[in-house]
C-alpha cells in the first residue's frame, strides 16, 4: 500500500515537472516570438520612414521643377515641407537604426541632403529673380539629377541593410517557431506519456485493489452462505450453469447418504451413480427455470437405490450473479414422503372412520330395532304369564288351594319381575343412545314424595321398618318428567327398604339448595351399607349387594344406575355416601328448579 | 243388552285372556285371528268395542283400522290398540287414528275390562 502511494506521487510528481516545463518553454518561445514580432515591426517601420523621407524628397524636387516652369507659389509647399523636417526624420532614423552597418549610409545621406536642398533653394532664388536662363542652365547641369539619383543610390543601400537584417530576423523567427513546435509536441508528448501511464497504474492498482475487495467480500458471502446453508434442515444443493454442484447442505449429505468427493464439481444427473438422472428434474432445470427464475413446490417421486422412493418438493430460485454472466441455481429439496404417507393415512382413516360412522349408525338403528322387537316378543308371552297367573290368583273361575295360590302368586311375582326388568334395560339403552326424551311438567314436590313413601309403606311395615320423612314446608314445584322422578324416588326408596334388615331405619330428606335454583332429596338407611371397593360398582348394573335380608329376586341391578342416568337426564346430580358394610346408605340427588338441557 | 267387543289377536293365549276378562266383566266377545277376519266381523256384527293387536299377520292394526273408518257401518266404533309394541316410536301410527286407544301389554287383568269400558261412549 505504502509502494503504490510512493509511486503515485512520484509519477505525478514527474507528470506535473514535464507539464511545468513545457508550460515555462512555451512562454519563453512566446516571448522569443514576441521580440522577432516586434524586430520585424521595427524594421519595417525604418524600411517605410526611409521610402517616405525619399518620396518628400522626390514630391519637393517635382514642385521645385513645377515652380520653375510656372511661378506659381503653391508647387513650393513639398520643398518646404522637407526642407524644414528633413534634419528630424533623419534624426529619427538615425535612432531607429540599430544596426551599425546602416548609420555609415545615413551618415552618406545627410551632406547629400544639405547639398540637394542647397541646389533647390539655388535654383528656386533663381525663378523667384525670374531668370529663366540661368534656371535652365541650373537644370540643365544635371546636378540635381545626380544629387537626386546619390540620395536614392544611399537610401536604398539602407533600406537594403536594413531589409537583409528583415530577411535574418525572419529566419531566425522561422528557427524559432520550429524549435518552439518541437519543443512543445515533444513536452506534450511527454506529459501525454507520463499521463497515460499514470492512468494505467492507477488503474491498475485499482482493479487490483477491487479484485482483492471482491475476493474478501466473496470469501465471507461464501463462508456466511456456507453456514446458512448448513443450518437449513432441509437438503440444499447449489449448481453452477452447467448444472454442476458448487456446494450442497449437510443435510444433502446426511439424507442421500452421499459424501463430498463425489458430489462437489459433478453434474447434478450424474450424482450417487447417476441416481438422480431424473426425467422430471430434467424439466425443471432446462426448461422450466430458464423460462421462470423461481419455482416453488415442484413435485418430484423417484425411486432412489440407496433410500428407496422418495416424494419430494423442489423450490428452485435461479440467481444471476452482479460480476459475470453465471448463473448460481439453488435448488431445495422437501421430503414429503412421510407427509405423503401420513395424508394418504389420514384420507384412509378418515374413510374408514366415515364407513365406521356409517357402521354405528347402523348398528344403532339395528340395536333399537332389536330391542323394540326384543321388547315386543318378550311382553307378548309375559302378557300370557302375568295375565293367566293374575287371573288364577284372583280366583276368577274357581278357587285354589293354599299351595296352587301361593305357586301362581310365585308366577306373577317373577312375572312382573321380568317385566320390570325388560323395561329398566329399555330406558338404560335409551338414555346411552341418547334417546330418552323428557315430557316436563310442573311437578309439585312434596305431595309426590308424600305419595311415592305411600307406595313402598306396605314392604316399610311388612319388615317391621321405621320410616321417617322430613320434607321442607316451603318445597318448590320443579320442572322436571313425572314419570321419570317418581321413578327415581321409587328406585330410591325400594333399594332402601330391600337393604335394611327387619326393625332398621329408612328415611327421606328434602330441601330446596342453592338460592332456591335445585332441591336436594336423601334417601336414606341404617342397612348392609356398600363396601368402598364396590362403591364403583354399584353403578355398572346387574351388581347387587350380596346381603342376608333381601331375596335376589327383589332387586334388577339397574334401580341405582338408571336412577342417577335420569337425574343427570334433568341435570340435576346424585352421589352415594356409604361409611362400609353394614353402616347403612345414603343417597343424594339434587333436582334443578328450572329445567335448562333440551328436551 | 249385552255390549259387543270384537277382539282382534294372532296370539291365542293373548286372544283368549282378554276374551275371558270381557266375557267376566259382562261383554258378548267376537274373535278374530288377523285383520280380514276382524273387519269381516266388525261389519256383520257392529261391535260396541274393537280391541286391536297392532301386528297382525295379514297386515298391521293400523291399517285394519284405516278400512274400518272408511267404512260408513264402522266408521265410528271405538279401536283399542292392545300391543306389546310399547316404544314410542311406534306410536304415532295408532294417534293418527281418530277414536282410538292405547293399552300396553302386558295388561293388567284387574282393570283391563275397566279400561275399555271408559272407550265406549
Amino acid at each position: 500500500m505504502k509502494n503504490t502511494r510512493k509511486i503515485v506521487a512520484s509519477l505525478a510528481g514527474v507528470v506535473l515537472l514535464v507539464a511545468a516545463a513545457a508550460v515555462v518553454v512555451s512562454f519563453w518561445a512566446f516571448s522569443q516570438m514576441e521580440k522577432a514580432a516586434e524586430a520585424r515591426k521595427h524594421t519595417y517601420v525604418v524600411i517605410s520612414r526611409a521610402g517616405d523621407l525619399l518620396s518628400a524628397l522626390r514630391d519637393a524636387e517635382t514642385g521645385q521643377r513645377g515652380y520653375s516652369l510656372t511661378g506659381n507659389e503653391a508647387f513650393l509647399e513639398p520643398y518646404l515641407a522637407v526642407r524644414d523636417s528633413v534634419r528630424g526624420q533623419l534624426e529619427e532614423l538615425r535612432q531607429l537604426t540599430l544596426i551599425s552597418a546602416a548609420h555609415k549610409h545615413l551618415d552618406a545621406l545627410a551632406p547629400l541632403l544639405d547639398t540637394k536642398l542647397a541646389e533647390m533653394s539655388h535654383v528656386i532664388e533663381l525663378r523667384r529673380n525670374h531668370d529663366m536662363t540661368a534656371v535652365l542652365a541650373a537644370v540643365g547641369s544635371g546636378q540635381g539629377k545626380r544629387l537626386m539619383d546619390s540620395i536614392r543610390a544611399e537610401t536604398r543601400s539602407f533600406i537594403q541593410i536594413e531589409e537583409s537584417a528583415l530577411a535574418q530576423h525572419e529566419a531566425e523567427f522561422q528557427s524559432n517557431m520550429r524549435h518552439l513546435f518541437i519543443i512543445i509536441v515533444t513536452t506534450s508528448l511527454l506529459t501525454l506519456l507520463f499521463a497515460l501511464s499514470f492512468a494505467y497504474f492507477i488503474y491498475r492498482e485499482t482493479q487490483q485493489r477491487l479484485k482483492n475487495l471482491a475476493k474478501i467480500s466473496e470469501d465471507e458471502a461464501l463462508e456466511y452462505a456456507e453456514s446458512i446453508i448448513d443450518t437449513v434442515r432441509e437438503p440444499l444443493i447449489a449448481l453452477d450453469q452447467d448444472l454442476r454442484v458448487v456446494s450442497v447442505s449437510r443435510s444433502f449429505y446426511e439424507f442421500f447418504k452421499v459424501k463430498p468427493e463425489e458430489t462437489v464439481g459433478q453434474l447434478i444427473y450424474d450424482l450417487g451413480n447417476k441416481q438422480w438422472d431424473i426425467p422430471k428434474l430434467r424439466e425443471l432445470l432446462e426448461t422450466i427455470l430458464p423460462q421462470k427464475t423461481t419455482f416453488d413446490n415442484y413435485e418430484v417421486e423417484h425411486d432412489f437405490a440407496t433410500i428407496g422412493t422418495r416424494i419430494m418438493l423442489l423450490n428452485a430460485r435461479q440467481i444471476q450473479r452482479v460480476l459475470g454472466k453465471e448463473r448460481i441455481i439453488l435448488l431445495a429439496i422437501e421430503d414429503i414422503t412421510e407427509r405423503r404417507e401420513i395424508e394418504n393415512g389420514l384420507e384412509k382413516a378418515h374413510e374408514e372412520l366415515k364407513e365406521l360412522a356409517a357402521e354405528l349408525k347402523r348398528v344403532a338403528r339395528v340395536k333399537a330395532e332389536f330391542l323394540a322387537n326384543m321388547s315386543h316378543e318378550l311382553r307378548t308371552p309375559l302378557n300370557s304369564i302375568n295375565g293367566f297367573s293374575e287371573v288364577l290368583y284372583d280366583e276368577t273361575f274357581g278357587p285354589l288351594n293354599e299351595k296352587q295360590k301361593k305357586y301362581v302368586n310365585n308366577v306373577s311375582t317373577s312375572g312382573k319381575h321380568l317385566l320390570l326388568l325388560i323395561n329398566q334395560i329399555l330406558d338404560m339403552a335409551k338414555v346411552e343412545a341418547g334417546k330418552m326424551n323428557l315430557v316436563l311438567s310442573s311437578l309439585p314436590m312434596k305431595r309426590l314424595l308424600n305419595d311415592i313413601s305411600m307406595l313402598v309403606a306396605d314392604m316399610v311395615s311388612k319388615k317391621k321398618i321405621e320410616m321417617s320423612l322430613k320434607i321442607a314446608e316451603n318445597l318448590p314445584n320443579i320442572e322436571a318428567d313425572e314419570l321419570k322422578v317418581k321413578e327415581i324416588i321409587y328406585n330410591l326408596l325400594s333399594n332402601a327398604v330391600k337393604f335394611t334388615p327387619e326393625g332398621g331405619k329408612i328415611g327421606m330428606r328434602a330441601s330446596a339448595r342453592k338460592a332456591d335454583s335445585e332441591i336436594e332429596v336423601v334417601v336414606w338407611d341404617t342397612g348392609v351399607g356398600i363396601a368402598p371397593e364396590n362403591m364403583e360398582k354399584i353403578f355398572e348394573g346387574f351388581f347387587r349387594v350380596d346381603t342376608p335380608y333381601s331375596r335376589v329376586t327383589e332387586g334388577t341391578g339397574l334401580g341405582l344406575p338408571l336412577s342417577k342416568k335420569l337425574v343427570e337426564l334433568h341435570g340435576g346430580k346424585l352421589f352415594v355416601e356409604s361409611e362400609g358394610l353394614n353402616k347403612g346408605t345414603e343417597v343424594r340427588f339434587t333436582l334443578p328448579i328450572i329445567f335448562r338441557g333440551v328436551v | 243388552m249385552r255390549k259387543k267387543a270384537l277382539v282382534v289377536d294372532d296370539n291365542g293365549n293373548n286372544l283368549m285372556l282378554e276374551k275371558d276378562l270381557l266375557e267376566v266383566a259382562g261383554f258378548e266377545v267376537f274373535e278374530a285371528e288377523n285383520a280380514a277376519g276382524g273387519i269381516a266381523i266388525a261389519r256383520r256384527e257392529k261391535p260396541d268395542i274393537i280391541i286391536m293387536d297392532v301386528r297382525l299377520p295379514d297386515m298391521r292394526g293400523t291399517e285394519a283400522a284405516r278400512i274400518l273408518r272408511q267404512d260408513k257401518e264402522t266408521s265410528d266404533i271405538p279401536i283399542v290398540f292392545v300391543t306389546a309394541s310399547v316404544m314410542a316410536e311406534g306410536r304415532e301410527e295408532i294417534n293418527a287414528i281418530t277414536n282410538s286407544g292405547f293399552i300396553g301389554k302386558p295388561i293388567n287383568t284387574r282393570t283391563f275390562a275397566k279400561e275399555i269400558s271408559q272407550f265406549i261412549k
